[in-house]
């Protein structure tokens, strides 16, 4: 039976961080949908799905193969890495030395791109644009891919994670489907830094384990390691916010 | 080709966007798991220690990061 401590933070990091992945994926799937038609815009993003689903049935099974440890280990390292680097850059946002990630500017830049592209070849133009959908969607989904597998490496978690990625699939594109618009009202940085938090927790929890030295109180030790990482993220932000304020 | 070379692109910055950041967690979990069957660091406190290590690297990450660009 999976204890709640650790089926909310798996489902929650699933979550949110599909959400932030499939934000970025509409935006550009919208962007072909809306210059050259429905038809490429979804075949490119159903091409991408197909090639993302035979991955996850090719390699899924090879984790089942590594021995227990050594996957919590590899696992655990690749969840910190991941995880570090979008607190990191996401506590840099949030404190002015980095620009925030505006979907209203990609959706521009995008349309820009394919009706620039259009009028230069015709012939190719619904080509092309099926093409940006799919490297959209293949390159966003990957990632989401990665977080679903890596979050949901422990026996019984795959499904809790699947559902995550799943729900945030479903409220996307609902909300894009009714908004008929770049989702760029999504708090894309405070998603992100969730979720910087989450994976950085879950990634030293990992890795202790990993290495034969769990922390004491189990699965509970998830929720303080993601909160503790999160203030002290919020109190990082809060600090480069008052160095950019000095120096401007 | 270019959808590869994109992918391949996408997969080096999910794990080496700051390649410093990366390696230095990967540094401390090594020198965690070294210490640990070197017998130096006894088992429990290695979580601790870890975390820390992780929260060191962090806060040099975003200092790096925030530093004024010349």
């Amino acid at each position: 039976m999976i204890s709640l401590a650790t089926a909310a933070p798996v489902v929650g990091a699933s979550f949110i961080a599909s959400t932030v992945e499939i934000v970025e994926a509409f935006t550009i799937v919208l962007a072909v949908a809306v210059v050259r038609g429905l038809r490429p815009a979804i075949l490119g993003a159903a091409a991408a799905l197909a090639v993302l689903a035979i991955a996850v049935i090719a390699f899924g099974p090879l984790l089942a193969s590594v021995p227990v440890h050594g996957l919590q280990l590899v696992i655990g390292v690749l969840l910190l890495v991941f995880g570090l680097g979008w607190l990191r850059k996401a506590v840099l946002r949030a404190g002015g030395a980095l620009a925030l990630h505006d979907e209203a500017a990609a959706y521009a830049k995008e349309t820009e791109g394919l009706r620039r592209e259009a009028a230069a070849n015709e012939t190719a133009a619904d080509w092309m644009a099926g093409v940006a959908a799919f490297k959209a969607v293949l390159l966003e989904g990957t990632e989401v891919v990665f977080i679903v597998l890596a979050v949901g490496a422990r026996p019984g978690l795959l499904i809790p994670s699947a559902i995550g990625a799943a729900a945030a699939c479903v409220l996307v594109l609902a909300a894009g489907v009714i908004a008929h618009a770049p989702l760029s009202k999504v708090p894309e940085n405070t998603l992100k830094f969730l979720v910087g938090g989450l994976l950085t927790g879950f990634g030293v929890f990992w890795c202790c384990e990993g290495l034969g030295a769990p922390w004491p109180g189990g699965d509970w030790a998830i929720p303080g390691l993601v909160a503790v990482y999160l203030a002290a993220g919020l109190a990082m932000a809060s600090l480069v916010r008052g160095r950019q304020a000095r120096a401007a | 080709m270019e959808v590869l070379k994109a992918l391949l692109q996408t997969i080096v910055k999910m794990f080496a966007a700051d390649l410093w950041l990366s390696l230095t967690a990967i540094a401390v979990v090594t020198a965690c798991g070294a210490a640990l069957s070197a017998g130096v660091l006894p088992a429990p406190i290695l979580p601790y220690l870890l975390a820390a290590g992780v929260m060191a690297a962090l806060v040099i990450g975003v200092a790096r990061g925030a530093r004024p660009k010349r």
